[in-house]
């Protein structure tokens, strides 16, 4: 009883404002997302179609700009549309964004306008380029991922034949982890950070912290490329 | 005088019709990279202004091809009971030009959905080669053709100079890095080495820096040492980078 009232009074003080966009994607095989601000979760999904929900706890969001009514613009270009967010970067409020899950991702932010980015359950390959967090979970077309200064994070990655996985930060620490089976060749480095690996080769289960690690996994293939200037890297095959 | 201001001389020159000054000819007369990269865009203009029509590139032929093969297999599986049944020729060669029509129409197609796509930033707006017209639209598809390109370890030299051009032109990071470990199995190639030697001086990323400097002092090759000295004095170049090559130097 007690937790109920405490939800009730917590609704009582924040007034958060939801805005929502739906539209069918027929023929769309690669949506774009440019600037868009505050913290933004993908999920694949798999409906034909794109809905987005913006949340934010400022008034002024109960108008806003552009022409999906939540703040972004739309632009359709043949198969591709390109969603470019119009708030301001200090917005703080938050993006859930359902696509379809076979869809290409391309995702581009400069500056601070996304916080963090949380794409979950896609199949389609990911292209992130943006100076903050990243987080994937679940996916598995190519990943090829940016990020001068954020965490990177990849879980629950099925490499596929052929798509690449490609990681670069510069400061920013990585974490991928990739299940015990997958066959790839892996190439992991940092100037000076620390690579930290768990990994499986013909010796079994192998540990390893240095500067580098060039090694196949299985019997090789996909390539999975790995990088940062400074921030430390943490492989591990679960 | 370096190559990419002999080669910035040599644009210009041919634009503007003006005549390129001593030194600039110099370098141009001694270079052998510079020379190779003229020669190239000659015969890419030359190729530009004899014909405008684009082949489609090998894997869509292939793709094509399979499709047809299916094609011909599945309308011959249902047109042979019909021989059977009005033993006339007129509904084969019927047929036959019915499916010829079609797949030249979906080999129309699917070259113009290609055609139709941005070429990748690695031309600079030039009309790409074979195995670059394969590489478009996202960095995954790109990075995925640069590996299989290499995949067979038996290299051309439009291969070569299509990876070289990635490395120094594409705008995405990881595609450069890709076509950096694509070119590090050809390291040993004095034309390869040259231009390493080259996207170290221009290279911006200061991880596709550090992983130059890793390679070419792997490789130990002419003017390798004095490249990562020069390169060490740039003042804009990352602390960790120039941290990297000094103890790489130190390490001699």
């Amino acid at each position: 009883m007690k937790q109920f009232l405490l939800i009730f009074q917590l609704l009582c003080f924040i007034n958060l404002y939801a805005q929502h966009f739906q539209t069918p994607t027929q023929k769309v095989n690669t949506i774009k997302f440019a600037n868009v601000s505050g913290y933004v979760s993908i999920e694949g999904t798999t409906n034909k179609e794109i809905s987005i929900d913006y949340y934010s706890d400022d008034a002024q969001s109960k108008t806003l700009p552009g022409n999906t009514g939540v703040g972004l613009e739309l632009q359709k270009l043949d198969s591709a549309w390109v969603f470019t967010g119009l708030l301001s970067e200090t917005s703080k409020g938050r993006y859930a964004i359902k696509v379809p899950e076979k869809t290409v991702l391309n995702y581009q932010s400069d500056a601070d306008h996304t916080r963090h980015v949380v794409i979950a359950k896609c199949k389609g390959d990911i292209d992130i380029n943006i100076p903050k967090d990243v987080t994937l979970t679940e996916v598995s077309g190519g990943v090829v991922i940016q990020s001068t200064s954020g965490k990177v994070t990849v879980n629950s990655i099925a490499i596929s034949k052929h798509k690449p996985v490609s990681i670069i930060t510069e400061t920013g620490p990585i974490s991928l982890a990739i299940p015990a089976n997958t066959n790839a060749e892996l190439k992991l480095g940092t100037a000076t950070g620390t690579v930290h690996a768990a990994y499986n080769n013909e010796k079994g289960k192998t540990l390893m912290n240095g500067k580098q690690l060039n090694t196949k996994l299985g019997t090789g293939g996909p390539q999975i490329h790995i990088q940062s200037l400074s921030g430390d890297i943490h492989f591990v095959q679960y | 005088m370096n190559c990419e201001e002999a080669m910035q001389a040599f644009l210009n020159a041919r634009e503007t019709g003006a005549a390129l000054n001593k030194a600039e000819a110099q370098h141009i007369e001694k270079c052998e990279v510079c020379r190779r990269e003229i020669a190239e865009i000659v015969h890419l203009f030359a190729e530009i202004s004899n014909d405008e029509v684009l082949p489609p590139p090998p894997s869509i032929r292939q793709v094509f091809e399979t499709a047809l093969a299916n094609e011909i297999a599945i309308s011959q599986k249902t047109i042979a009971p019909r021989r059977g049944i009005f033993r006339s020729r007129f509904t084969t060669m019927a047929a036959a030009c019915v499916l010829l029509i079609v797949g030249i129409g979906i080999g129309h197609l699917v070259t113009r959905t290609r055609d139709n796509r941005p070429y990748p930033e690695a031309f600079n707006g030039n009309k790409p080669d074979s195995i670059a017209s394969t590489l478009y639209q996202s960095s995954s598809d790109r990075i995925e053709t640069i590996n299989r390109s290499v995949e067979n370890n038996t290299p051309d030299d439009s291969l070569l100079v299509t990876l070289t051009r990635i490395l120094a032109n594409d705008k995405n990071s990881n595609v450069r890095m890709a076509a950096l470990y694509a070119l590090a199995k050809y390291a040993d190639s004095p034309y390869v080495h040259e231009c390493l030697i080259a996207s170290l001086a221009r290279e911006t990323e200061p991880v596709i820096q550090v992983l130059l400097i890793n390679l070419l002092m792997e490789k130990k090759g002419d003017g390798a040492i004095d490249a990562i000295q020069n390169f060490i004095k740039n003042e804009g170049i990352r602390k960790e980078v120039k941290m990297v090559a000094q103890t790489k130097l130190r390490s001699l």
